[in-house]
């Protein structure tokens, strides 16, 4: 320990007074490679525990948000690529966010689990720092480390009470679940205010606003999913009470509608898929708490193909900027000229992000409304009317991008365009052949991992098809 | 096989492929094939085959032709889901896939009219999309295991939302502004939505479903005051219509009341025929409609396509027989369910007030066909442009196609469908020739001697918009709700958590910003440095 903390303080200081650019890599490579032998090594000796697989594991939701961040991460190097070519700080920081979102996604404890969630917080504002275009970046990026630290901070002396409450720090079959009620309230709101639920949400469009396209493309895509990772697990150590769960899922059906009144009134191309991010994920949380089996599987699913679609769309405001050089949607227009094959992207991801039935979005909207329903016959009103505000709201970008006839400039930057295909075909693809391969994923994947999970097998989707002619005779 | 199930006596045949199963979610691909859905989905082929060879000669040289093909595909594809299925998903699918390919169809021409429309039609389908959701869930909630097809005895609100959305859909009463809107698609969509297949999937949902409504009785008396009304009002507002396309589609919503009247009165045989009778007539006369603005250079003011119709004459000649078989005229395809379906009007017990709004309607029919055909032909004043040169022969050829099955020979199908009692030979008239002589009697007396129309008064305005249902969405949506959204997010989003946290933050960020900003400039993270070396260094020294 010692010897490593003193190697880690002369490397640093090697790191700052010489600029060495060589030097600076090789120091890189050194810290990196001692923060993975930390984390993976280190870790589990320190807290003291007898086998790995309590301090990681895989379960679904993990494995597939990991996968989601791999998959982001190589799209992302693969349509920056020349981006990436020409710095080393873009791959070193995206290395650094892979292992934080890694170690969230299998982390089977709270302490790793609260330690690398906190961490996922520098990457980010780093990013910003560094390939922001605006003056403002920093002031906001003070505000977006205060905002989500007011709210986490809690949770580092609630570490100590899940502690002497189950004398492990597992979050894995709990000997017995919290549920008082404020403690859970504190929990909620560490996680919430980063996955963002409304009402928590005012950092994430700012921090929209202010990184670069990769940056919220991984915030989007990525970043977000750390907070619902962390209910998800969080689910298994608290037992939210009867009064409170009715408060919090009415206040989380009312955020959905308001959220999306306010969604409609975005003029800023990337607040508004922000802020439609942020009606998402709201209308998400209330699928955690609601504890059915249909509403669980339901959550792993939506998530992934929240962290799918976002990232596409806010692809499209970045090539929606190069071309026009604003993001107010008002200027950017007329983009349907450009490309047949562009403007069918753009029906695309419209079509996905209303959605629509050949979508497998539309398939599991369907069944959250399903699982949402069984609580109460109210929810009626409310899917009315977010069906149909998210309508409202994708028409509010769709109609700029898509249609206006009136000037036909001509663009120097199909490059951008191409990228773009790039980029929206990639993303795209993976969620068709993500729909079409879980399940054998699923099946296998269980198989090999049997013994680290608490869930069965047998109830999970199995592909098949078989044809058969019913003939009714006519009496 | 065909001739084994011809031998078996099959009525219906079910296709079952079962796609994916979440624990006992089961989605499943049901195919029904019956006489109604056999029928119809014959009748929607033939319509589309001769739509896509008239769009050929309408926008074969457009740059997105090929779009616009592949467009029509998708479009008639979701119908056919629609209409053969019987698993409820399924049924979503087409009837989603209807909503949003006719919104990309109607934006086609791109421009802030056509926008506007399209935004209308696709707003009212998607309210319509959200009830048809709402009946999944419903179902779901009733009947965890599937919904068995046969079982009749639904709870009350799912056939009240699936009321709801086949309203929207086939435009009845509260949700029709976005039918005479959609006439801002290209015609030969025009052809196809307004016969048979958007329209006509709510009226087909009903067909359907008839045994589900016939429990609700006041829900079916509901209905059909709503059909009535319906039919009534289009009827009326295409009397004070100068718009030759808008007029038609006025016409079609005139028809879908009628039908759904029929429906709901109990002859479902005869509103099924109807439906497919309506579809053919009324694709006849949009494509001749359509060649004849085309030919006009696009104008679709009926007062600037004077006599053009005397130019293209075959065009002309099948609209002829396309208003005649609208007007349900003897011996021609609408006679025969028209007429049987007025005069079961007469046996059922309706009150006389429904009778006589019926029989107004069959006026109004007269009148707006006359003036269609009046515009088109028989106006003294000439043509001021000149006309543009056909492309191709073949489009309009293709017409007489549809032309004849839906005149002469398709009269055939109604024994197919009901082979039992065609005719009911009514002991005084058969209604239809009578209402024939008098309305032409009374329009002509009209029309020679009094012009209906007074362009530019608060009347025409309210029958233009129909009812001020136009209106009532949009200016409704643009002033209450939007003043509505701004106090909501100025209280909510930035309210009164932005008065507590932001004004601290705020302030205390911005100072800490300008330290930040010190540290990330280059020049100052140079001094930095040497402050902390210098720091060092005296750390070392003491």
């Amino acid at each position: 320990m010692l010897f490593i903390s003193i190697l880690l303080f002369f490397s640093s200081l090697l790191f700052i007074f010489f600029n060495n650019i060589l030097l600076r890599r090789f120091v890189v490579r050194l810290l990196t490679i001692f923060a993975a032998y930390y984390v993976i090594i280190l870790f589990p000796r320190i807290i003291n525990f007898s086998s790995f697989a309590s301090v990681f594991c895989i379960d679904r939701m993990g494995f597939w948000l990991f996968f989601i961040t791999c998959f982001l991460i190589l799209s992302l190097v693969h349509v920056f690529q020349r981006r990436v070519r020409n710095s080393f700080s873009i791959i070193f920081i995206l290395f650094v966010l892979f292992v934080v979102c890694a170690v969230v996604f299998f982390s089977s404890q709270f302490f790793i689990l609260y330690v690398f969630y906190e961490a996922s917080l520098l990457p980010i504002s780093y990013i910003i720092l560094k390939w922001g275009v605006y003056v403002e970046r920093a002031k906001r990026v003070i505000y977006i480390i205060i905002f989500t630290t007011v709210f986490t901070f809690p949770m580092l002396s609630l570490l100590s009470y899940i502690y002497w409450q189950n004398y492990t720090f597992l979050l894995v079959l709990p000997s017995e679940f919290i549920s008082s009620r404020w403690i859970v309230l504190l929990l909620l709101g560490g996680f919430m205010v980063k996955f963002p639920v409304y009402g928590l949400h005012y950092w994430l469009p700012q921090a929209h606003v202010e990184a670069p396209t990769f940056g919220s493309i991984v915030l989007a895509g990525v970043l977000l999913k750390l907070g619902g990772f962390g209910l998800w697990r969080l689910n298994n150590l608290i037992l939210i009470p009867d009064s409170s769960l009715n408060w919090l899922l009415s206040y989380l059906l009312l955020a959905i509608v308001l959220s999306s009144i306010v969604t409609c009134m975005q003029l800023d191309f990337k607040r508004l898929v922000a802020y439609s991010s942020v009606v998402h994920i709201t209308s998400l949380a209330v699928v955690v708490f609601l504890r059915g089996i249909l509403s669980i599987k339901i959550y792993v699913i939506v998530i992934i193909f929240h962290g799918i679609l976002s990232p596409a769309i806010f692809y499209l405001v970045n090539v929606c900027y190069t071309i026009s050089k604003s993001r107010v949607l008002f200027i950017v227009k007329n983009l349907l000229a450009s490309s047949l094959f562009f403007s069918f992207t753009v029906c695309l991801l419209f079509a996905i992000s209303i959605p629509t039935p050949p979508f497998p979005q539309f398939l599991f909207e369907v069944f959250y409304f399903m699982s949402i329903q069984s609580w109460s016959f109210v929810v009626a009103i409310v899917l009315v009317s977010y069906t149909f505000l998210r309508l409202i709201y994708n028409l509010n970008w769709f109609l700029p991008v898509f249609i206006n006839p009136m000037s036909a400039t001509s663009y120097s930057s199909l490059k951008i365009i191409d990228m773009w295909l790039i980029g929206v075909y990639f993303i795209y693809s993976m969620s068709i052949y993500l729909f079409l391969i879980r399940v054998y994923v699923f099946y296998y994947f269980f198989l090999l991992s049997l013994s680290c999970f608490t869930y069965s097998i047998k109830t999970y989707a199995t592909f098949y098809i078989y044809v058969f002619v019913v003939v009714i005779q006519s009496s | 096989m065909f001739l084994w199930l011809w031998f078996n006596q099959v009525n219906h045949l079910v296709i079952f492929a079962k796609i994916l199963r979440a624990h006992n979610l089961d989605l499943n691909l049901r195919l029904l094939l019956d006489v109604k859905s056999c029928g119809f989905s014959f009748v929607v082929c033939l319509i589309t085959s001769v739509v896509v060879v008239f769009s050929n000669y309408y926008i074969g040289e457009y740059y997105k032709g090929s779009v616009f093909m592949s467009l029509i595909r998708l479009f008639v594809l979701s119908i056919l889901f629609l209409i053969n299925t019987s698993d409820i998903f399924f049924l979503i699918l087409g009837w989603d896939g209807l909503g949003l390919i006719s919104f990309i169809l109607v934006l086609y021409y791109q421009n802030h009219v056509r926008t506007f429309s399209a935004v209308i039609t696709f707003l009212v389908n998607r309210f319509g999309d959200c009830f048809m959701l709402l009946r999944i869930i419903y179902l779901y909630l009733c009947y965890p295991f599937g919904y068995p097809f046969s079982v009749l005895e639904v709870p009350l609100i799912i056939s009240v939302i699936l009321v709801v959305g086949a309203i929207t859909k086939s435009a009845l009463f509260p949700f029709s502004s976005w039918l005479p809107a959609a006439i801002a698609a290209p015609t030969p969509i025009s052809s196809l939505v307004h016969s048979s297949t958007l329209v006509t999937a709510g009226l087909y949902i009903f067909i359907r479903f008839y045994a589900v409504f016939s429990l609700e009785l006041w829900l079916g008396y509901v209905i059909i005051n709503v059909g009535l009304f319906t039919s009534f009002y289009a009827g009326l507002s295409a009397l004070f219509e100068v718009d030759l396309k808008k007029i038609v589609a006025l016409s079609t919503l005139r028809h879908l009341g009628f039908i759904c009247l029929a429906i709901f009165r109990g002859s479902i045989t005869l509103a099924y025929l109807h439906l497919l009778s309506h579809a053919l007539f009324k694709s006849l006369l949009f494509m001749s409609v359509g060649e004849l603005i085309f030919t006009g250079y696009h104008y679709q003011d009926s007062r600037y396509l004077t006599r053009v119709g005397l130019q293209i004459k075959h065009s002309s000649l099948f609209m002829l027989f396309a208003l005649f078989s609208l007007l349900g005229f003897p011996f021609v395809r609408g006679f025969y369910s028209k007429d049987l379906i007025l005069e079961i009007f007469i046996y059922s017990s309706f009150s006389w007030f429904i009778y006589l709004i019926v029989i107004f309607n069959l006026f109004f029919t007269y009148y707006y066909s006359l003036k269609i055909y009046q515009a088109v032909v028989m106006y003294s004043n000439t043509y001021p442009f000149g006309i543009m040169a056909p492309r191709n022969m073949f489009g309009p050829v293709m017409i007489v196609l549809i032309g004849l099955l839906g005149v002469v020979f398709i009269n055939c199908f109604m024994w197919f469908v009901n082979p039992v009692s065609i005719f009911i030979i009514f002991p005084i008239f058969k209604m239809v020739p009578f209402v024939v002589i008098s309305a032409i009697l009374l329009i002509f007396f009209v029309k020679f001697s009094i012009v209906i129309p007074i362009y530019n008064s608060w009347c025409t305005e309210f029958f233009n918009t129909i009812l001020f249902l136009t209106p009532l969405i949009t200016h409704l949506n643009s002033h209450f709700f939007l003043r509505a959204r701004n106090s909501l997010t100025k209280t909510f989003e930035s309210g009164f958590i932005r008065a507590v946290l932001d004004t601290n933050l705020v302030s205390y960020s911005s100072y800490v910003s300008n330290l930040v900003w010190l540290t990330f400039t280059r020049v100052n993270f140079n001094i930095v440095l040497v402050l902390s070396t210098r720091l060092f260094l005296l750390l070392l020294v003491i």
